[in-house]
């Protein structure tokens, strides 16, 4: 077997094997703070249910659904950030997971908006409809 | 080579023919993809789980942004005759707890609890499973209700995107059992903690798609 390293053996060892071993992921006090989060949040977003169902023609439609957005991207970031370890993992990996996110994202906001989503979208809002609308 | 003559040649950069270096004995470098591709510094069965996770965010998109063009395009049962959202609820509460169950099945083998690690990724199979139970009981209900695969656009883009997930999860069920059964039969232990992460991290991943689809498809119909 051939081994080249650079400098001292022990530098070299750790080098070689940092970002493999995982010393830096959270205890279990803390994910079952993020848990406790996360169940906190679900329970908030429930809770708009009861508010209005659905949220489109109340008077307190924008607040309601620009929150349950708010609280699906938080909930999202969280789970990625520390039980997808993405917080503490090497950097790369972050980078490769929001790359497909971000591309998925983006071109399904074209594809909808080449569709007229959005306009379609806000008519249904502006004329509170159901779920019988038929404009192909 | 004497291990002294191995430790200077290692300090100074020097090429080190013969066994290993003391220091590396043990470490399983071909575990942690060392001697294929360490470019990177990281393992390649990691790095191929994120790659398939960036390029599942493509699948689940098309499904979501389907779901939306097409929810409101037909006639007969909609989303709102339909959705029972605290039934929902609970099921998407099991799904999360089930992510927390998975990080302390990966925190178990971290410090080589195997009985721990049992525990916990039997709990993560069984919510996991309980999750699965309530889509089906889902479907059939909708089913029961006039709600086909083919009835209207709604329901096609509507099963299309919960089917694909449900079948993720399904599918996520079968791998923690295989981990189940490796750690029984002594096959999974402390050195293979990546492992258990990996499935982790596609458990995970799948968590948070359903929170995707709990927001968009179910509390905003």
């Amino acid at each position: 077997m051939t081994v080249t390293h650079e400098g001292s053996a022990d530098a070299g060892y750790e080098a070689a094997t940092d970002g493999l071993h995982h010393e830096h992921h959270p205890s279990d006090k803390k994910y079952w703070q993020v848990g406790i989060a996360l169940g906190v949040i679900t329970l908030l977003e429930v809770s708009t249910y009861f508010i209005a169902d659905p949220p489109y023609g109340h008077e307190l439609a924008p607040l309601l659904i620009g929150g349950l957005l708010v609280m699906m991207v938080l909930k999202f970031i969280i789970i990625a950030a520390y039980f997808m370890h993405l917080k503490f993992d090497s950097r790369l990996f972050r980078n490769i997971f929001a790359g497909g996110l971000a591309l998925a994202v983006g071109v399904f906001l074209v594809m909808l908006t080449i569709f007229e989503y959005w306009v379609d979208a806000y008519e249904e809002g502006a004329h509170d409809q159901g779920s019988t609308l038929v404009d192909g | 080579m004497t291990d002294t003559a191995a430790a200077a040649a290692v300090r100074t950069g020097t090429e080190v023919d013969g066994p290993t270096p003391d220091h590396l004995d043990g470490v399983d470098l071909e575990g942690w993809g060392l001697g294929s591709n360490n470019a990177t510094g990281l393992t390649n069965n990691k790095l191929g789980m994120w790659l398939f996770l960036g390029s599942d965010c493509l699948l689940f998109g098309a499904l979501i942004s389907v779901y939306l063009l097409m929810r409101h395009r037909g006639t007969g049962l909609g989303p709102e005759d339909l959705f029972d959202i605290p039934f929902t609820s609970v099921s998407s509460f099991v799904l999360l707890m089930s992510s927390m169950s998975m990080v302390f099945a990966v925190s178990a083998i971290a410090r080589g609890e195997d009985q721990r690690l049992r525990l916990w990724l039997l709990v993560t199979a069984l919510l996991g499973a309980i999750f699965i139970a309530g889509q089906v009981y889902e479907f059939t209900a909708f089913y029961r209700e006039g709600l086909g695969y083919t009835t209207n656009l709604f329901s096609s883009a509507f099963y299309s995107l919960t089917g694909f997930h449900g079948v993720h999860v399904s599918v996520g069920i079968i791998m923690l059992m295989s981990l189940l059964v490796l750690s029984l039969t002594g096959r999974l232990k402390q050195d293979r903690a990546e492992t258990v992460e990996i499935v982790g991290l596609y458990w995970h991943f799948v968590d948070i798609v359903w929170v995707l689809i709990f927001t968009i498809v179910y509390l905003i119909p």
